[in-house]
């Protein structure tokens, strides 16, 4: 037995030689302007864009009255411009796809209760039935934190995740691939254009959230408990012809999740009276003029949930 | 449970073979069998009784077998034959036979009513009923003692490396090794471990991306012209190798660490000069199995030509009814009868000539046959994997009309949204010229020292992680 470990020993060494060399070949060696290692999957994420500039802009040491947290509704949904006028200092830590797997490492790692007065979690159904790879892509190309990176990779269960890290380990020092014009302050990227066509009724299909986003999520919400986080959990503005049969079946899922936590959910879905094509860009994310509205509806209500300790100006 | 799944890698092969280690023997067959129904119970839990149902007649039948004589020998045999091919019809063919019932009624104009059943296809269903009959078989014919131990013979048919996808193993070779009890054995195991990791190499980094071409091309054929047709058709003849003889290794390399060692299914059949060689090295348990149990009770080649001749083109009938129920299976079953029957009259017509060639096999007429046997199996390729036989006329009609313009290639690649088919293309072709050497490797004709073997597989387990496509995707040869 003593031999056949010794052996895999070995064997593991010289795998993983193998594997660093490549993968450093494939991360540093360019084809038509970007690494070859775009080339030989699909699931990896160029360095650099919204989450690149929100994780140069964030300061860890920094009080924020409000932070977000959660998929691309997040950032694009939550404009701290909209929130600084109410006197808040808000800061949006939202990515691509991202999932109560990807927020809980985000959450342990940039927030704590001193830097953070209330915290705003955006669910939204695409992002619980998603088994986070995308955005755990984007987030470990980009993010400051090693511990994240890493937590992350280990919680996905996913072979690909060591090919992230390790692409992020290569590619240490080099600067970003590209940038994103969309992204604006304190984490928010703006979208002005609105939709061209009408968007077609949904037609019902059920949802099945990952069991391990949920378990995730409520993670996510016992954390806060521990770290005297007080947390808000938001899903903000569908369009009027989205499925909204799906959408309460989510809302129960949700409800059984926060219950022992006795975490407000507000789910203002449907409290609206939004035109489809004026204030959404596509199916399902608010442009500028919807993310205003939207906020303007929001903070009065996060105000209330967070009593008296936030600062007020209004 | 996949055998690509997290579940199976991390927890339940490594938990299953130190356990099987460490147990004394007398237990062994209680763990392996558990362990037998969990991994079954991964996909649709219920279908174990369907399983359960298969081994009791047959377990049963055996006995009787062996207890009678004369007549009613051959009734519990007729009896155990009834019984398998009657789950396997109602479970695989009831829907397909109703349907084409349908279509006659309406075609003649008459209403039919008769409802489908809503069903799913037992997960391996032909192989676990062909590995079960070849016992009764064996037990009829007297070549084999009927296994009195119940839970022996359930771990026979259940035996988990093979259950799903084969190879379909005869008790001759599997029931005798369930007695043997098993030392740890370090070449061995590490043998083992190297085909399973040979096999995750061809499944994960060469057949799971030959797939999403293929999917891609052939989910609209009536999109594509002829370049991006062909070069899915080639990528879906190395993907259902790479699927299926992947699993294979995986099969025989988990089974061997634990000291069984199973049939080998393939051998390099893309090598092949021949058809009929061909199908001396593709899917092996399964032409075995139809050689000694249908083409030679039905007389094989010891009887009159034509008889020949049709025992041949019945037997790859039937044998493409068993991938499944639809005629696709059926016409590609028949164009390999086809092309052995047309091998058979051709040799007859020019005897002469063909032993003069036989006697001199020039390494460029070898090369000829083995390129003229890879694009006859491609041909038939296309009706294994077109949803229908209107979609395979299409896919050659397309082929044949439409111009050959990379530019449609470059189509494919925009379609695809990622620039992975160049990729794809180098590490297929690559893989072409490694197989033969891997697979001499991994089947022990061949041995690698130290350092080198190191080397070698030290880069499989690197390139499966940096190039594998993860996301647990079933295998082709579940289905049937």
């Amino acid at each position: 037995m003593g031999r056949f470990l010794r052996q895999g020993l070995v064997f593991l060494a010289v795998a993983m030689a193998l594997y660093a060399v490549a993968m450093l070949v494939l991360a540093r060696v360019d084809l038509h302007g970007h690494p070859l290692i775009y080339r030989t999957g699909s699931y990896y994420h160029l360095k650099g864009g919204i989450a690149y500039e929100k994780f140069k802009e964030y300061d860890r040491t920094a009080h924020y009255d409000v932070i977000v947290l959660g998929s691309s509704h997040a950032y694009r949904g939550y404009d701290p411009r909209v929130f600084a006028a109410h006197g808040l200092r808000m800061f949006n830590l939202g990515s691509s796809a991202q999932t109560p797997l990807n927020t809980y490492w985000l959450l342990k790692e940039y927030v704590t209760a001193a830097n953070c007065g209330q915290l705003v979690i955006d669910l939204y159904e695409g992002a619980m039935i998603n088994e986070g790879l995308e955005s755990t892509s984007e987030l470990v190309m980009n993010m400051t934190s090693e511990r994240a990176a890493i937590g992350m990779v280990m919680d996905l269960h996913d072979l690909r995740g060591l090919n992230l890290l390790a692409l992020r380990w290569s590619r240490t020092g080099v600067g970003p691939d590209f940038m994103d014009s969309t992204y604006r302050t304190g984490g928010f990227a703006e979208r002005t254009d609105s939709l061209k066509t009408p968007i077609s009724p949904k037609r019902h299909s059920a949802i099945r959230c990952r069991p391990e986003q949920l378990s995730s999520l409520g993670k996510c919400l016992e954390l806060c408990q521990q770290r005297g986080i007080p947390v808000v959990l938001v899903t903000h503005y569908y369009p009027g012809t989205s499925d909204r049969v799906a959408h309460e079946a989510f809302r129960a899922t949700i409800d059984s999740v926060r219950a022992p936590f006795k975490v407000p959910y507000l789910d203002l879905a449907y409290a609206h009276q939004l035109d489809d094509q004026d204030h959404f860009y596509d199916h399902n994310h608010l442009n500028l003029a919807g993310v205003r509205l939207f906020n303007e509806a929001l903070i009065p209500l996060l105000r209330k949930e967070a009593g008296p300790h936030q600062p007020s100006t209004d | 449970m996949l055998f690509n799944s997290f579940a199976f890698c991390c927890v339940f092969f490594p938990l299953v073979t130190a356990l099987y280690f460490v147990l004394p023997h007398r237990w062994r067959w209680l763990l392996l069998l558990l362990a037998s129904c969990w991994f079954y119970m991964a996909f649709v839990p219920v279908y174990i009784l369907i399983l359960a149902f298969t081994i009791l007649v047959d377990y049963a039948a055996g006995l009787l077998i062996e207890r009678s004589q004369g007549p009613q020998r051959k009734a519990w045999l007729i009896a155990s034959i009834v019984a398998n091919l009657g789950v396997l019809s109602v479970f695989k063919y009831w829907n397909f036979l109703n349907q084409n019932i349908g279509e006659l009624f309406r075609a003649a104009g008459l209403g039919y009513g008769v409802p489908d059943l809503g069903i799913l296809l037992p997960i391996g269903l032909s192989f676990h009923t062909f590995q079960s009959l070849s016992y009764t078989i064996e037990v009829y014919r007297g070549h084999q003692r009927a296994e009195r131990r119940p839970g022996i013979f359930a771990l026979y048919v259940m035996f988990y490396p093979q259950l799903v996808a084969g190879p379909i193993e005869r008790p001759a070779n599997l029931l005798r090794q369930l007695d043997i009890p098993m030392h740890w054995d370090r070449v061995r195991v590490v043998h083992g471990l190297k085909q399973m990791l040979w096999g995750f190499f061809k499944k994960l980094v060469i057949a799971d991306r030959c797939a999403a071409v293929v999917d891609q091309v052939y989910g609209q054929v009536d999109h594509y012209e002829g370049l991006s047709l062909l070069l899915a058709t080639y990528f879906f003849a190395i993907q259902i190798y790479c699927d299926f003889s992947g699993y294979a290794d995986i099969a025989l390399g988990a089974a061997k660490v634990m000291g069984f060692d199973l049939m080998v299914n393939f051998r390099t059949p893309y090598r092949s000069a021949s058809i009929s060689e061909f199908w001396s090295r593709w899917h092996i348990s399964l032409s075995s199995w139809f050689r000694d149990y249908l083409y030679i009770p039905l007389g094989g080649n010891r009887v009159v030509r034509w008889r020949w001749y049709m025992n041949l083109l019945l037997v790859f009938l039937v044998s493409g009814l068993w991938h499944g129920a639809n005629w696709t299976y059926v016409v590609w079953g028949g164009i390999h009868g086809f092309y052995l029957v047309m091998a058979l009259v051709l040799a007859s017509l020019w005897k002469g000539g063909g032993e003069a060639i036989a006697q001199r096999p020039s390494r460029l007429v070898h090369w000829f046959n083995v390129v003229l046997t890879f694009h006859l199996v491609l041909v038939a390729w296309v009706f294994f994997r077109a949803p229908d036989i209107g979609t395979a006329a299409l896919l050659f009609e397309r082929v044949a009309t439409t111009p050959w313009h990379l530019a449609d290639v470059l189509g494919l690649l925009k379609d695809m949204r990622t620039s992975e088919v160049d990729m794809t293309l180098l590490l297929a072709v690559l893989f072409l010229f490694i197989d033969p050497f891997m697979d001499a490797v991994v089947k022990q004709e061949r041995t690698l020292n130290g350092a080198r073997s190191y080397a070698v597989f030290g880069t499989l387990a690197a390139a499966i992680v940096l190039f594998g496509f993860f996301g647990s995707t079933s295998f082709i040869y579940f289905q049937f």
